[in-house]
C-alpha cells in the first residue's frame, strides 16, 4: 500500500510512460488532436479573423446574476475552473483554478516576445471611454517548443509548463528544489508558518507576482504563500482550495506518522503524497468531471493502464473547451461565517460580497482576515452563474493585466489563444470528434431563437462563412442547461479519459502496486466534503454532501444571488508607462556626460591659465632651484635660504641678484640683475650683458610687484615698465629681496630727483599686463609695415585687421630705439654699421627714432635711384661730413657686417681682402680716403646689380616685396624643363597620389575596414538576431550601436599598433617600410582616434536612445532582453540600474568620461601648452582598455568581442614596451657636454654596448636629476655617427627641461661637481634613416634640426670613404643648411668641415643658407659677397665665413628653384630622396614645393621624409 | 583463422587525456629542467627556485581555467535511480563546480532493496562522471536547462537529474546555477588575467628580470581577485536535499575546493615573492 518501497513518482512526471518518457511530463508539448490550422500552415495567426473584443462584446457581454440552472456551486467554478488571463506574462494566468492548474499550464511568454494588438472597438464601455478608436488589447503569443513551427510539417507546438498527469504537482510544484523549499523534513510534512498556513514566501522562490491592477503596481513578494503552483496566490477562492490541499497532505502525514512513528520523513512524506495524488485523482475523474460536464457525461469505468494512451493536454481542451467554466464564475464571493449557524458576512470591506475583480493577487490578505473556512463554506452555499454565453465583467473586463495595460479580456484572450495555437475553425473540429457540422442557426437553436440579433451579427461579423468560426465561440454558444454543449463536453471527457488511462500511476491501476484494493475502496470513497472537513473547523451539519451542487435542502442556502449591483466597483484599467519616474534620472545623465568634455576642456583651459599665471610651467617649476651657479660662489656673501641660494652683494651704490627674467611665457632664463648707480644691467649668469636700463633724470620709474604672499612658493615678479622697449619682468628669489631692489631703486632715483612709483599686483594681472618682448614685437610689426605701405603706397602691407586710423595715430607717435632697429635688420645694437644708420636718421632725439624719421631712410632707399642709395650708403660712412670717407671707417664698417654673417677667419687676414677688393675697385693700398667715385667702382663689381636696399624684418615686407631668396645663385638651370608645368586637375591629383600613395592606400583600407565592420555587425543585429528580443526593443538602434562598437573595437586595436615604436623601428628596415609610411605613425594615431571618437559618440548616443527603449519595457520584455541580468518579481528595472547598477552601465559613463579626459587633453593647443597634462592623461589609456574590457563582460546583451579585436595588438603593445626596456639604459654618464650659443647644449655620453644605431634615428632621454612630475622623456636626434664611441646630442633650449638641463650642466661645471646621470631608450626609426636607399638625396636641415644631419654626413662619408663595397647607394648628396647664422653653428661647421675633408668622391654638395642675411635689396650683403668672392678666389674655393667649400647662400632657400635645378640635373632618376629636419614651415614649404616639382611628370619625382622639432 | 579478426573492447581506464596533455606543458619543461639540474652551476637554488615556481603557478592557473574543482561536495545517499522499478541503493552523489563546467558523479555503493521479480542487474560497476556546460556559451543562458533536458532524455538516474535540476533554474531564489555562472565567468576572466601577467612574468624573467616583480606581483593580485570575485558571486547556499544512509534528510552542499584554495595560495605566494623581488630591487 502505501509503504515506501514502491515506485517513487517523479515530481517532472517524466518516465512515467515506458515508450514516451516524456509524456505528461512539465515542458512537453501540447497534444495536437485536431489539425492545426495558422493561416501560413506554420505559425502564423489569421489577422483577418474578426476582433476578438469585438466578439466578446458582441456575445459575451450580458447580466451578472444569472443563478446556475443545475445548482452549480462556486466551489465548482473554483475548483475547475481554467481562467484564461491570457496576460502577457508567465506570471500572470488568471485563476486556472485547481484542475486546470493541476493538469496544464501554457500561456507562459515566448522570447522574443510576439505580441499581437486586439483591435478595441469604438466607443468601447471599458476600454475606450473616451471613443479614441485608438485603443488596442496587448495578446503576447505562448511560449512554445522551439523545434516546432519551422515547417509546413510541424507547425507551431505550445509548451504546457506542468505535468499532464494529475500528480499532485497543484500541491508539490513539478521540480525538486521546489518541493524541497515547501517541506518541513519532519514526518513528513510541508512546512508551516502560522499553524495551518503554509509559510510567506521570503525566500523568493519563483511565485507569480504581477502587480495587482486595484492598485497597479508591484508589491513585495513576502507576502504570498509559498505553495506548489506558482499562480496559487491569484485569488481568494484559488488560494483556499491551495491551503485545504496543502493541509490535505499535512492530515494525511500526521495520520501516517501515528500509525507507524518509525517511519522517516521521506517515507511519510511519499505516502502522504500518494494518497494526497490518489484522492484528488478521484475527486476530479469521478466527482469533478461529471459535475462540470453534467450527469450524463460519465468517464467509462476504468478498466486497466493503457501505456499506448498519450495524456497530453490537447490544444483544443486548453484553449477551448476547458475554458467554458468562465460562464460561471461569479462577480464576488459570499462569505459564510463558521458555526452552528447559517449566517453569511454582510460586511466585507463595506460591501455584502467580495469583489473578485478588487482582489486579484491580494488573496492572501483576505484568506488571513477571513480564514479559508468562510470562504469555503460561501463557495459551498453561493449558487454559481448560469452555463450560458455570459461571462461577467470581472473576468471580461476587469481581470488584471501587465502594468501598462491593467486589465483584460478574458474572453477575448481566449478566443485568441485559439488562434494562437492553431486551432481549428469550429466546423472542423466539430468533424475531428467526429461531430456533424453546423450551420449560423443550429449551433444552438435555442440560443438563436432568444438572441437571434446577435447570432446575425456574429454571422456579419465573419462575412457570413461558418468556416471560419472560432471554436471557441462555437463551443461556448453551444453550451446551455446542461452545460457545455457537445463538442466542448467530448474534448473534455477524451482529455480526462486520456489522461487517467495513460497514468501508470492511477491509484485504480492494480499493475502499479502503489495501492490495495482495500485502499483503492478506501480512496474511491474520499470526496471533497471528506478532505474540507478534515482541514477545516467547519461543523458538519453545516456543509452538504456533494459541494459542486446546492440542492434543495442543503444546509444554509445563499441569501441572493450575487450580482454586480451594490458590490465595490472595479478600479478602471489604466494604462502606464514604465518610464514613469525615469525622467529626472535620463534628463540629468544626459546632461551630465554631455558636460563631461565641456569640464574636461576646462580643466585643461585652467591648467594652461594657471601655468601662465604661475609664470612658467608649474610641472617642472624647479627652475628656481637653480640659483646656485656661477663663479659668485666663490666670492662668497651666499645666504641660503630654505635650499634656495641668492646671492647679494651689498654696498652703496651696487646691488646684485640673481633672478629669473620671463620672458614670455613659457620662456624664462636665469639672469643677473645688477644696479650701478642709476643703471640697471641685465645680465646672462654668467656675464655677457642682455640689457641695459638707464634711469634719467626726471624720468617716472613705475614699478608693479607681485602682491606680497608669505605661502608662496616663489618669489616676487617685479615689472620695471619701459618706454619704447618691452618691460623688464623678473622674479626674484624671495621678498627680502623685493624690499632690497625696492630701496636700491629708490636710492638710484633719489640721485637723479626722478619720482618711483610702486604698485603691487596680482600675478596673473602683472604678468598679463606686461609688454613682453612678443608683444613689444608685434606693436614694432606694425610700426614697420606702416611704413613700408606709406612708402611703397600699398595699403595691402597694411594689416588687414587694423584699420588706418584706429591705432595708426599711436603708430604715427610711436618710437623705436636702436636696439629694435637693430634686431629688425638682423643685427646687434651696437654694430658699426646699425650705429652709422641710427645716427644718421635719428634727427631729433639721438636714442630714438621717430616714425617720420624713419618713413624718410625707408623712402630714401625704396625710391631712390641705386646712385641715390650708394650715396646715403656713402653718406653713413662719411662720419665728417667731408664727403670722402676713412679707409679706416669702411673697414671697420665691413669688418662689423662680416661679424654679423660670422666669418670664420682672423681680422688680419679680412683686412687683407678689404684691401684687395678695394685695390680692384682701383683704390690703392695707401689711399686713406675713399671717395664716392671710388666707392661706386666698388659696387660696380656686383655681378648682376642687385638692387641695393634696406632689409628689415621680413616677417613684415617679405610678402609683397617678393624674392628674398638666393637660389639663382645656383647657376644652372636647365630651361628645358618647364618652368611652369601644366596644372591640370589630373596632374595634380596624380602628383598627390604619387606622393601619398602608400597614405592613401593605407587610409583607404582603413575607412573600408571600418565601414565594413560596421556593416557586418549592423547587418548581423539588424536582420540576423532573430532569436533576440533585440531588434523588436531597440530596433535599428541595436544594430547602430553594435556596428559602432565593432568598428570602434577595431580602431581601438589598430590605434595600439601606431605607437608600437620599438616595432616600427625594426619594421623600417624590413621590405615591409616600402608599403607602410611608418613615418606618418603618429598622424594615423590621430585619425585612428577620431575615427575611434566617432564611433565612440555613435555608440554612446546611440545606446542612450537605447536605453530610453528598455526603460519603456515590461518585467516579461526585460526578462526575454536581458537572459543574464535578472530581477526580482517585485523590480523593475529603472534607467539609473541600466545606467549606474550594472558593469556595462558604469563603465560606459566611465568611458565616456575618460575618453573626454584623453581627447581634449590631446587637442593640439593642450599639447602645445601643457604637454605634461597631455603625457598624464595620456596614461589614462590603460583604464580605457580595461574598462573597455569590463564593460563588455557582462554580457547584457551579447557576449563580448571586444577581446578578440585587441588581443593581438595588446600583445604586439606589449612586446614593443618589453623591446622598450629592453633598450633602457639607466643612469648613463656624461662623459663631455658644452653650453652652446643660441641655447644650444651639447652632451657625450659613453655609448652602451648592446645600443645599437642607424644615422638620423633618435632617441629620448631622462634624467633622475631634473625630477619633473613625471621623469619624462624627452626626444632628440642622434647627432653623432654610427660608427662612434659615444653618443652625441645637440639639445635647444625651449623649455622647462631643456633649460633645466642646461642650468644643471651649467651648476655642474661651476662647482666641478659631476654632470646629471641620464636615462635612455632607443633608438628609434625615423624616415632620415633612409636617405641611403636613394641615388640622389636632398637632406634639408633648418636650425637644431641640423643635428641628426651630424650623424648621417659622417656616417655618408665614412661609409663611402673606405671601402668601395658599402650598403649606401647614394652617388651624390645635397645637404642643404638653413640657419639664422653659422656663427652660432660653429659646431656644425666643424662637422661639414670634418665631412669635406673626408669627402673624395664629392658625393656631397653642400649649401648653406643664411637667413639673417638677405640676398637681394641688401646693402649688407652685397659687401659681403664682393669680400667672399675675393676670399675665395685667393684661398682655393674656400669661404671666407666657414672655411668651407660650401656655398654660402643669404637668404631663405628657394625650394621651387632648387627641386627643378635638381631635376634638370639628374634626369635619369626615378625618385629622389628628400630629407628634411627642423622647423614646421620649413618642413611644409619643402613639402610644397616637393608636389610642385612633382606635377612634372616626366622628370625625377621627390619623396619627403621629414621631422618636424 | 577464418574468422575476422575481432578484439574485445578495451575498458576506458580513469584518466584524463584532456588534463594530461595540458599538464605536459608543464611537466616536461620540469622533468627537462631536472635533468639539466646537475649541470647547473651558478645561482643553482634561486634558478631551481624560481623555475619551479614559475612552473607551478602556471599549472595551477591552467588547471583551475580547466578543472571543475572550484567547489565540490559529496554525500552518501540513499535513493531511488530508476523509473519502472522500485531498487533503492545507497551510492555516493558528487558534485564539482568549476569555473566553465559542472561535474556530477553518482557511484554505486550497494544494493538496499528491491521488489523486483527479476533479479536485479548487477549495479556494482555503476559509475557515472557527467561533465555539464554552465557557462552558457554564446547567450545561452538556458545551457543547464538544456543539459537537464538531455539528461532526461539521456535518461541519467534520478539523483544525477536532482542536481542538474537546481542548476538548470534560473528564477528568483532558485539561482543557484546562474549564480555559479557568473562567478564563473567572471573569475575565469580574472584567471586569465592573472595568466596573461603570468605569461609576462615569465617573458620578463628571461629577458628583463628586474621588471619580473611587478608582473609577479600583478600575477598574485589577480589571482587573488579571482578569489574574492569568486567568494562574492558564488551563491551563499547551495543544499540539495536527499535521503542519507540512515534514511534522514541530508543535504548535499557545495564549498570551496581545491582550486580556489589552490589560486588562493598561488596569490599569496606571488604577492609574497613579488614584494620581495621588489624590495631587492629596490635596495640593489
Ligand atoms: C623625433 C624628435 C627629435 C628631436 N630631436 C631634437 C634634437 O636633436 N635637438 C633638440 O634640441 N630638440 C629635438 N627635438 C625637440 C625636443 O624633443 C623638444 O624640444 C623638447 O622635448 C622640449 O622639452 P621642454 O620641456 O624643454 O620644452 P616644453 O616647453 O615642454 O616643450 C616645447 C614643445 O615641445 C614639445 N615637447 C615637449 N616635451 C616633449 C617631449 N617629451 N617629446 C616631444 N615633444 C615634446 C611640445 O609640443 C611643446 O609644446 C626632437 C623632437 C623629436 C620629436
Ligand atoms: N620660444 C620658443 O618656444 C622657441 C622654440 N623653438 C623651437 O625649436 C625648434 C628649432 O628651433 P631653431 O633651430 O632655433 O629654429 P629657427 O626658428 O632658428 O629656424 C631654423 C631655420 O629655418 C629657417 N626657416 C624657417 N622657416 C622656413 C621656411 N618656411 N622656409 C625656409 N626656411 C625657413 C629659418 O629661417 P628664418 O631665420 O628666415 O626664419 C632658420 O634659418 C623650432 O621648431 C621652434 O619651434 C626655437 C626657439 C625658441
Ligand atoms: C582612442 C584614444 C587614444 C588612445 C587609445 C591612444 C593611445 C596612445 C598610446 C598607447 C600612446 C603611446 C604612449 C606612450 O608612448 O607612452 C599614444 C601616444 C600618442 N598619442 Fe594617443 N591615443 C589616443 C588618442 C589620441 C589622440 C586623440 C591624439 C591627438 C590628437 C593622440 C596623440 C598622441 C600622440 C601625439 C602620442 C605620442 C606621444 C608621445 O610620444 O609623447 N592620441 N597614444
Ligand atoms: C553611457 C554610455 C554607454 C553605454 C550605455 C554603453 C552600453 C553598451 C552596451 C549595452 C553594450 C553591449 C554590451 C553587451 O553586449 O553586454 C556595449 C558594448 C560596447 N561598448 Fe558601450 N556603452 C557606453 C559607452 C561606451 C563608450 C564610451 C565606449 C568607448 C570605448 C564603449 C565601447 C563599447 C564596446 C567596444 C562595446 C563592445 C564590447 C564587446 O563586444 O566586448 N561604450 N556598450
Ligand atoms: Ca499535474
Ligand atoms: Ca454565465
Ligand atoms: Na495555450
Ligand atoms: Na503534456
Amino acid at each position: 500500500g502505501i509503504q515506501q518501497n514502491e515506485e517513487f513518482q517523479r515530481y517532472d512526471g517524466w518516465y512515467n510512460n515506458l515508450a514516451n518518457r516524456e509524456w505528461g511530463s512539465a515542458g512537453s508539448r501540447l497534444h495536437r488532436d485536431a489539425r492545426s490550422h495558422y493561416s501560413d500552415g506554420v505559425y502564423s495567426v489569421n489577422n483577418s479573423l474578426p476582433s476578438a473584443r469585438e466578439l466578446s462584446d458582441t456575445l459575451f457581454k450580458g447580466e451578472s446574476g444569472i443563478p446556475n440552472t443545475r445548482g452549480c456551486t462556486t466551489l465548482l467554478a473554483f475548483f475547475s475552473k481554467y481562467s484564461s488571463l491570457e496576460i502577457q506574462c508567465r506570471v500572470a494566468d488568471f485563476s486556472g483554478q485547481v484542475v486546470a492548474y493541476e493538469i496544464m499550464q501554457s500561456n507562459g511568454v515566448s522570447c522574443p516576445l510576439e505580441t499581437l494588438k486586439i483591435q478595441v472597438p469604438i466607443c468601447d464601455s471599458v476600454f475606450d471611454k473616451g471613443c479614441q478608436g485608438k485603443t488596442e488589447i496587448p495578446f503576447t503569443r505562448a511560449k512554445y517548443d522551439k523545434a516546432t513551427g519551422n515547417g509546413l510539417n510541424s507547425p507551431r507546438e505550445q509548451i504546457n509548463e506542468r505535468t499532464s498527469w494529475i500528480d499532485g504537482s497543484f500541491i508539490y510544484g513539478t521540480t525538486q528544489p521546489w518541493v524541497s523549499s515547501l517541506r518541513s523534513f519532519k514526518q513528513g510534512r510541508l512546512a508551516e508558518g502560522v499553524p495551518g498556513y503554509p509559510p510567506l514566501n521570503n525566500p523568493h522562490i519563483p511565485l507569480n507576482n504581477p502587480a495587482p491592477p486595484q492598485v497597479h503596481r508591484l508589491m513585495s513578494p513576502d507576502r504570498l504563500f509559498m505553495l506548489g503552483d506558482s499562480r496559487v496566490n491569484e485569488n481568494p477562492g484559488l488560494l483556499s482550495f491551495g491551503l485545504i490541499l496543502f493541509r490535505w497532505h499535512n492530515y494525511n502525514a500526521n495520520q501516517i506518522h501515528r500509525k507507524h512513528p518509525e517511519w522517516t520523513d521521506e517515507q511519510i512524506f511519499q505516502a502522504a503524497r500518494r494518497l494526497v495524488i490518489a484522492s484528488m485523482q478521484k475527486i476530479i475523474a469521478y466527482d469533478f468531471v461529471p459535475a462540470l460536464l453534467g450527469e450524463d457525461v460519465r468517464l467509462s469505468n476504468y478498466t486497466k493502464y493503457m501505456p499506448h494512451v498519450p495524456p497530453g493536454i490537447s490544444h483544443a481542451f486548453g484553449a477551448a473547451a476547458f475554458r467554458f467554466p468562465h460562464s460561471i464564475v461569479p462577480p464576488a464571493m459570499l462569505l459564510r461565517k463558521r458555526g452552528n449557524k447559517c449566517e453569511f458576512r454582510t460586511e466585507v470591506g463595506g460591501y455584502p460580497a467580495l469583489r473578485l475583480c478588487q482582489n486579484w493577487w491580494n488573496a492572501q490578505d483576505i484568506v488571513k482576515e477571513y480564514s479559508v473556512d468562510e470562504i469555503i463554506l460561501g463557495m459551498a452555499s453561493q449558487i454559481a452563474e448560469r452555463d450560458d454565453n455570459i461571462v461577467v465583467e470581472d473576468l471580461r473586463d476587469y481581470i488584471f493585466g501587465p502594468m501598462h495595460f491593467s486589465r483584460l479580456d478574458v474572453v477575448a484572450s481566449s478566443i485568441m489563444r485559439g488562434r494562437d495555437n492553431g486551432i481549428p475553425p469550429y466546423n472542423e473540429l466539430r468533424r475531428t470528434f467526429g461531430l456533424p457540422p453546423k450551420t449560423w442557426e443550429t449551433i444552438n437553436e435555442d440560443f438563436y431563437k432568444k438572441h437571434t440579433e446577435k447570432v446575425e451579427r456574429l454571422k456579419e461579423l465573419y462575412g457570413g462563412n461558418i468556416l471560419y468560426l472560432d471554436a471557441y465561440i462555437g463551443g461556448m454558444l453551444e453550451g446551455g442547461e446542461n452545460g457545455p454543449g457537445e463538442l466542448f463536453k467530448e474534448i473534455i471527457k477524451d482529455q480526462f479519459t486520456r489522461i487517467r488511462d495513460g497514468d501508470r500511476f492511477w491509484f485504480e491501476n492494480k499493475l502499479n502496486g502503489i495501492f490495495t484494493e482495500e485502499e483503492v475502496q478506501m480512496i474511491h470513497g474520499i470526496t471533497l466534503r471528506d478532505i474540507i472537513k478534515a482541514t477545516t473547523d467547519i461543523d458538519e451539519p453545516m456543509l452538504q454532501n456533494d459541494v459542486f451542487f446546492f440542492k434543495e435542502g442543503d444546509p444554509c442556502p445563499q441569501p441572493f444571488q450575487v450580482n454586480t449591483t451594490g458590490l465595490e466597483p472595479c478600479v478602471p484599467f489604466m494604462q502606464s508607462t514604465y518610464w514613469t519616474d525615469n525622467d529626472t534620472t535620463y534628463v540629468f545623465t544626459l546632461i551630465g556626460l554631455a558636460c563631461v568634455p565641456l569640464i574636461c576642456y576646462g580643466i585643461g583651459r585652467y591648467l594652461v591659465n594657471r601655468r601662465i599665471a604661475i609664470g612658467h610651467n608649474s610641472a617642472c617649476d624647479s627652475l628656481t632651484t637653480d640659483f646656485l651657479t656661477d663663479g659668485y660662489t666663490q666670492k662668497g656673501d651666499v645666504y641660503g635660504v630654505n635650499g634656495l641660494f641668492w646671492y647679494y652683494r651689498y654696498s652703496k651704490l651696487k646691488f646684485r641678484v640673481l633672478a629669473l627674467e620671463w620672458l614670455q611665457e613659457e620662456y624664462i632664463r636665469q639672469v643677473r640683475i645688477e644696479i650701478e648707480n642709476t643703471t640697471l644691467t641685465v645680465k646672462k649668469p654668467r656675464g655677457g650683458i642682455l640689457r641695459i636700463i638707464r634711469f634719467e633724470p626726471g624720468q617716472k620709474i613705475d614699478l608693479f610687484h607681485s602682491t606680497p604672499n608669505p605661502e608662496a612658493m616663489h618669489g616676487p615678479f617685479v615689472l620695471l615698465s619701459q618706454k619704447n622697449n618691452h618691460h623688464l619682468v623678473i622674479r626674484l628669489p624671495s621678498d627680502r629681496d623685493l624690499s632690497k631692489f625696492l630701496d636700491q631703486i629708490r636710492l638710484a632715483a633719489t640721485s637723479i630727483n626722478s619720482e618711483v612709483n610702486v604698485a603691487d599686483e596680482q600675478n596673473s594681472v602683472l604678468l598679463s599686463q606686461a609688454i613682453t618682448k612678443e608683444r613689444r614685437q608685434d606693436r614694432l610689426d606694425q610700426f614697420f609695415r606702416e611704413a613700408y605701405a606709406k612708402s611703397f603706397n600699398d595699403d595691402e602691407l597694411r594689416d588687414s585687421e587694423n584699420s588706418f586710423d584706429s591705432t595708426n595715430e599711436d603708430i604715427l607717435n610711436e618710437t623705436i630705439s636702436r636696439e629694435e632697429l637693430a634686431s629688425a635688420m638682423g643685427m646687434k645694437a651696437d654694430n658699426e654699421f646699425v650705429k652709422r644708420l641710427f645716427a644718421m636718421t635719428a634727427k631729433q632725439n639721438e636714442d630714438s627714432l621717430s616714425f617720420n624719421e624713419f618713413l624718410t631712410v625707408l623712402r630714401e632707399f625704396v625710391n631712390a635711384s641705386q646712385r641715390e642709395k650708394l650715396l646715403t650708403l656713402f653718406k653713413m660712412c662719411d662720419l665728417e661730413g667731408t664727403n670722402r670717407v676713412l679707409r679706416k671707417d669702411l673697414a671697420e664698417l665691413v669688418r662689423s657686417l662680416n661679424q654679423t654673417a660670422g666669418v670664420n677667419i682672423s681680422e688680419a687676414m679680412q683686412m687683407r681682402i678689404f684691401n684687395e677688393v678695394l685695390h680692384n675697385a682701383g683704390v690703392g693700398n695707401e689711399a686713406r680716403y675713399i671717395t664716392y667715385d671710388d666707392f661706386n667702382a666698388l659696387f660696380a663689381e656686383i655681378p648682376d646689380r642687385q638692387p641695393v636696399g634696406l632689409p628689415f624684418n621680413r616677417r613684415v615686407f617679405q610678402p609683397s616685396i617678393g624674392e628674398t631668396s638666393s637660389l639663382n645663385s645656383f647657376a644652372v638651370v636647365d630651361r628645358s624643363i618647364n618652368s611652369s608645368a601644366p596644372m591640370t586637375l589630373i596632374h595634380k591629383i596624380c602628383a598627390f597620389l604619387e606622393t601619398y600613395r602608400q597614405h592613401v592606400f593605407i587610409v583607404f583600407c582603413f575607412v573600408a575596414i571600418n565601414l565594413v565592420l560596421f556593416f557586418e555587425r549592423f547587418w548581423h543585429y539588424r536582420y540576423m538576431t532573430e532569436n533576440r528580443d533585440l531588434r523588436r526593443v531597440m530596433g535599428a538602434g541595436i544594430a547602430i550601436t553594435r556596428g559602432a562598437a565593432g568598428a570602434l573595437s577595431f580602431c581601438m586595436a589598430l590605434i595600439l599598433l601606431t605607437v608600437c615604436r620599438n616595432i616600427i623601428t625594426l619594421l623600417r628596415e624590413t621590405v615591409v617600410s616600402q608599403y607602410i609610411p611608418f613615418d606618418s605613425a603618429i598622424a594615423f594615431h590621430k585619425i585612428v582616434a577620431l575615427f575611434a571618437a566617432f564611433w565612440a559618440t555613435l555608440h554612446t548616443v546611440g545606446h542612450c536612445v537605447n536605453f530610453y527603449h528598455v526603460g519603456t519595457q515590461s518585467q516579461e520584455g526585460l526578462a526575454c532582453l536581458f537572459q543574464e541580468a535578472f530581477f526580482g518579481s517585485n523590480f523593475l528595472p529603472s534607467i539609473s540600474y541600466w545606467f549606474y547598477g550594472t558593469i556595462t552601465g558604469l563603465t560606459g559613463i566611465a568611458l565616456v568620461a575618460v575618453m573626454c579626459i584623453i581627447y581634449v587633453f590631446a587637442l593640439p593647443c593642450f599639447i602645445k601648452r601643457a604637454y605634461h597634462a597631455f603625457r598624464l592623461t595620456h596614461l589614462l589609456t590603460i583604464a580605457f582598455y580595461a574598462l573597455t574590457f569590463l564593460h563588455g563582460l557582462p554580457k547584457l546583451l551579447d557576449s563580448p568581442k571586444f577581446v578578440y579585436y585587441v588581443i593581438g595588438p595588446i600583445l604586439i603593445f606589449v612586446i614593443d614596451r618589453i623591446i622598450g626596456l629592453m633598450q633602457y639604459y639607466k643612469k648613463l654618464e656624461i662623459v663631455s657636454a658644452e653650453i652652446l650659443p643660441s641655447d644650444i647644449i651639447y652632451i657625450e655620453f659613453r655609448r652602451p654596448r648592446t645600443f645599437q644605431y642607424k644615422s638620423g634615428q633618435w632617441l629620448t632621454v631622462s634624467s633622475p636629476s631634473i625630477p619633473c612630475t613625471f621623469n619624462e622623456a624627452h626626444a632628440f636626434s642622434i647627432a653623432s655617427s654610427p660608427q662612434d664611441d659615444n653618443v652625441k646630442l645637440y639639445i635647444k633650449a625651449v623649455g622647462p627641461w631643456t633649460w633645466k638641463l642646461r642650468s644643471e650642466l651649467l651648476r655642474a661645471q661651476n662647482t666641478g661637481s659631476p654632470y646629471p646621470l641620464i636615462h635612455l631608450k632607443g633608438p628609434y626609426g625615423d624616415g632620415n634613416q633612409e636617405w641611403m636607399n636613394y641615388e640622389v638625396a636632398i637632406m634639408v636641415g633648418g636650425g637644431i634640426g641640423v643635428t641628426p644631419y651630424a650623424s648621417t654626413l659622417n656616417d655618408l662619408v665614412q661609409l663611402t670613404s673606405n671601402d668601395a663595397f658599402h650598403r649606401v647607394r647614394c652617388r651624390k648628396v645635397y645637404f642643404l643648411w638653413v640657419c639664422p647664422t653659422h656663427k652660432n653653428y660653429e659646431w656644425f661647421v666643424d662637422v661639414l668641415k670634418n665631412v669635406e675633408n673626408q669627402d673624395r668622391q664629392g658625393i656631397l654638395e653642400t649649401h648653406i643658407f643664411v637667413t639673417q642675411l638677405f640676398h637681394k635689396f641688401d646693402l649688407r650683403t652685397t659687401m659681403l659677397y664682393i669680400c667672399e668672392k675675393h676670399f675665395r678666389a685667393t684661398n682655393a674655393g674656400m669661404s671666407m665665413f666657414t672655411g668651407l667649400h660650401a656655398k654660402n647662400h643669404f637668404g631663405r632657400p628657394n625650394f621651387k628653384a632648387f627641386f627643378q635645378f635638381i631635376q634638370s640635373e639628374h634626369k635619369e632618376q626615378s625618385e629622389i630622396g628628400v630629407f628634411s629636419c627642423g622647423p614646421v614651415n620649413l618642413n611644409e614649404k619643402i613639402a610644397e614645393g616637393c608636389a610642385e616639382a612633382n606635377r612634372q611628370r616626366d622628370a625625377p619625382s621627390f619623396a619627403h621624409r621629414f621631422e618636424t622639432f | 583463422n577464418p574468422s575476422p579478426s575481432d578484439y574485445p573492447n578495451a575498458a576506458i581506464p580513469n584518466f584524463n587525456m584532456h588534463a594530461f596533455v595540458i599538464f605536459s606543458v608543464f611537466l616536461i619543461p620540469f622533468i627537462a629542467y631536472l635533468l639539466i639540474l646537475p649541470g647547473v652551476r651558478r645561482k643553482r637554488v634561486i634558478t631551481t627556485v624560481t623555475y619551479v615556481l614559475m612552473l607551478v603557478v602556471g599549472a595551477s592557473l591552467i588547471a583551475s581555467l580547466i578543472l571543475p574543482c572550484w567547489a565540490s561536495g559529496s554525500q552518501m545517499i540513499y535513493t531511488q535511480f530508476r523509473g519502472h522499478s522500485n531498487e533503492r541503493i545507497l551510492a555516493k552523489i558528487g558534485v564539482e563546480i568549476g569555473l566553465q563546467k559542472v561535474n556530477v558523479t553518482l557511484k554505486f555503493e550497494r544494493l538496499l532493496s528491491s521488489n523486483d521479480v527479476l533479479p536485479g542487474s548487477d549495479m556494482t560497476e555503476l559509475y557515472y562522471n557527467e561533465g555539464f556546460d554552465i557557462s552558457g556559451t554564446f547567450l545561452s543562458v538556458s545551457s543547464m536547462a538544456e543539459a537537464l533536458h538531455h539528461g532526461l532524455e539521456n535518461g541519467l538516474p534520478y539523483p544525477m537529474l536532482s542536481v542538474l535540476e537546481y542548476f538548470s533554474l534560473n528564477q528568483d531564489a532558485f539561482d543557484w546555477g546562474r549564480h555559479y555562472r557568473v562567478a564563473g565567468h567572471y573569475t575565469h576572466a580574472a584567471v586569465w588575467f592573472a595568466f596573461a601577467c603570468w605569461c609576462l612574468s615569465v617573458v620578463l624573467l628571461f629577458l628583463l628580470p628586474h621588471n619580473a616583480y611587478k608582473s609577479i606581483l600583478a600575477t598574485g593580485i589577480s589571482c587573488l581577485i579571482a578569489c574574492l570575485v569568486y567568494l562574492l558571486l558564488s551563491p551563499c547556499e547551495l543544499r540539495i536535499a536527499f535521503t542519507g544512509e540512515n534514511f534522514e534528510r541530508v543535504d548535499l552542499t557545495a564549498t570551496f575546493s581545491f582550486c580556489f584554495y589552490l589560486i588562493f595560495s598561488m596569490g599569496i605566494l606571488c604577492v609574497l615573492c613579488g614584494l620581495g623581488l621588489g624590495i631587492c630591487e629596490h635596495w640593489r
